[in-house]
């Protein structure tokens, strides 16, 4: 196995580790909205996925992260309140990152799949106030 | 700063000689809490002929430098759980035995006011990620470690 593909690999791993935490944060965080500890975890976990993918060039993988990093910011610096929908969008997001690491196991790249109503809803609710 | 975080770094070092030092191969610690990342980190560093130990967060890393041969240099990211990149420059200058050691800020904080702060807390180097292997070797270039 060449040293990059275990790179990828390890990426995968802990991309999935991080998505599972992700997840589980979120939930816990639709159930305590005012926990900055908890809003810390779920930007640290989606943090690690996207400082991986921005070395390895997974691009559209970088973006989506990025997008929903965006959307915590904004959490995280009060201007918006957690509520329902966003807690399901975020969740969304796990879900699009999981099938991306499922494509990047199996083929060594992101895959044909496109994510453009998800991204078009977490900037739209980067926007609402 | 707690103390007790740095409490044992200069007695751990005994009479090992920090700078400058005699070896074959230069020695860096990687403190980085994504494993992906810490593995291309060190993968450059091999690549440039310098050998690695690595430590996922502050904390460990303060652990690694008590129990490893004086790095000759050390590349350590910002955001990591249980203690922060910032903290663990500032706990090592807390050390003025380590005061020539060569500690390089990598971070996606790319702010200027983030710049700032590293420098602040004893960085001498800040480098962006993600950041290639031709990056990091003029980086490390700079501080006059590698022969070009």
């Amino acid at each position: 196995m060449s040293e990059m593909s275990a790179i990828v690999l390890e990426f995968v791993e802990e991309g999935n580790e991080k998505a599972d935490q992700l997840e589980q944060y979120l939930i816990q965080l639709e159930n305590s909205p005012s926990s900055q500890e908890l809003l810390a975890e779920v930007f640290r976990a989606l943090h690690t996925i996207k400082g991986a993918t921005s070395f390895l060039g997974f691009t559209k993988l970088c973006a989506l992260a990025h997008t929903g990093e965006s959307l915590l910011g904004r959490l995280r610096d009060g201007a918006l309140l957690i509520n329902h929908e966003i807690i399901t969008a975020l969740l969304s997001l796990v879900d699009a990152i999981r099938e991306m690491l499922s494509d990047i196991a199996a083929t060594g790249q992101e895959g044909n799949r496109e994510y453009a109503a998800l991204t078009s809803t977490l900037n739209g609710l980067q926007k609402s106030t | 700063m707690s103390l007790s975080l740095v409490d044992g770094l200069v007695d751990a070092l005994g009479d090992r000689q920090l700078w400058p030092r005699e070896r074959d191969l230069m020695l860096a610690l990687v403190v980085e809490d994504s494993k992906t990342i810490r593995m291309i980190l060190c993968e450059y560093l091999r690549k440039m002929n310098i050998q690695v130990v690595e430590a996922a967060n502050g904390r460990e890393g303060l652990e690694r430098l008590k129990e490893m041969s004086p790095p000759d240099l050390v590349l350590v990211d910002w955001n990591m759980p249980v203690m922060s990149g910032i903290d663990f420059i500032r706990a090592v200058r807390e050390l003025n035995v380590y005061d020539p050691l060569p500690l390089i800020m990598v971070t996606t904080n790319s702010e200027s006011d983030h710049v700032g702060t590293a420098m602040d807390a004893g960085a001498n180097l800040y480098i962006q990620k993600p950041c290639t292997l031709d990056t990091l070797r003029e980086k490390i270039e700079q501080l006059g470690l590698l022969k070009t």
